[in-house]
């Protein structure tokens, strides 16, 4: 024990440069251990990022798709609809021309549909 | 009646063939003529439901466009609010960690000074019992 201390002694500066030798690696290893948790996290932001990017693309691919698709129906929908609509007030108006045109008062009634006089036969 | 009677007024009236006109004009057949009221009773259903056709084929495209400014306003919505709270997350990281700790503080330097005061106080023991002797 008496050794050591005696060793000690005569190599205080060693001892005392091996410690502040130690003291310094611990502070590189500290600095570089903070250097790579920042730049870990920079990457993890990353690909957060892209993810969130890639999602938005996703979203409103399949978004876009759906209002394509209904609209689409829609209109099919209508279209049908107003085509018997109108389908159904020809064959209506050609029912009407047809009774009219066989009726003999169609003179007077076109007559008064134009506010016109209706002159009758001697 | 004379011809002049009619002049000034919208006159209409039905003739027969070999019938004598009684006043200048247009003569249509029975099928132009009845073509021709069918057309004028039917112009406003007719117009009616073209512009019930156009409106309803309107309202379905501009719904269409203001779903999809929607759709569009919500993705980029919950887009940016995510790279905000990764943003946030980030700063807050780099708040906390803009400088390394001091080699005081880690965990590393107190395990280190544990063992050499452990082995510092082991030795100073085993002097004192090596004096008392």
């Amino acid at each position: 024990m008496s050794t050591m201390w005696l060793w000690l002694k005569e190599k205080w500066k060693i001892t005392l440069a091996a410690i502040l030798g130690l003291l310094g690696i611990l502070s590189v290893f500290l600095r570089l251990r903070a250097q790579k948790a920042v730049l870990q996290k920079a990457n993890e932001s990353h690909e957060k990022d892209n993810k969130l990017n890639d999602d938005a693309i996703k979203d409103l691919s399949e978004g876009m798709g759906k209002i394509n698709s209904e609209t689409v129906e829609a209109l099919e929908t209508a279209r049908v609809k107003h085509d018997k609509v109108e389908s159904d007030l020809e064959k209506e108006k050609k029912e009407f021309v047809k009774e009219v045109s066989e009726g003999d008062d169609l003179a007077r009634k076109l007559a008064e549909e134009l506010g016109a006089k209706y002159v009758e036969k001697d | 009646m004379p011809v002049s009677v009619y002049a000034e007024e919208g006159l209409v009236t039905q003739v027969k063939k070999g019938d004598a006109a009684p006043f200048t004009g247009v003569l249509l057949s029975n099928d132009t003529a009845a073509k021709l009221f069918g057309d004028i009773k039917y112009s406003k259903k007719e117009c009616d439901a073209r512009l019930s056709k156009e409106l309803e084929f309107s309202k379905i495209k501009f719904e269409s466009l203001l779903k999809t400014e929607q759709l569009k306003f919500d993705v980029e919505k919950k887009r940016l609010d995510g790279m905000i709270a990764v943003r946030d997350d980030r700063i807050k990281f780099l708040e906390d960690n803009y400088r390394p700790p001091a080699w005081y503080e880690s965990g590393e330097f107190w395990f280190a000074f544990g063992v050499v005061a452990g082995i510092g106080i082991t030795t100073a023991a085993g002097y004192a019992i090596g004096q008392a002797k």
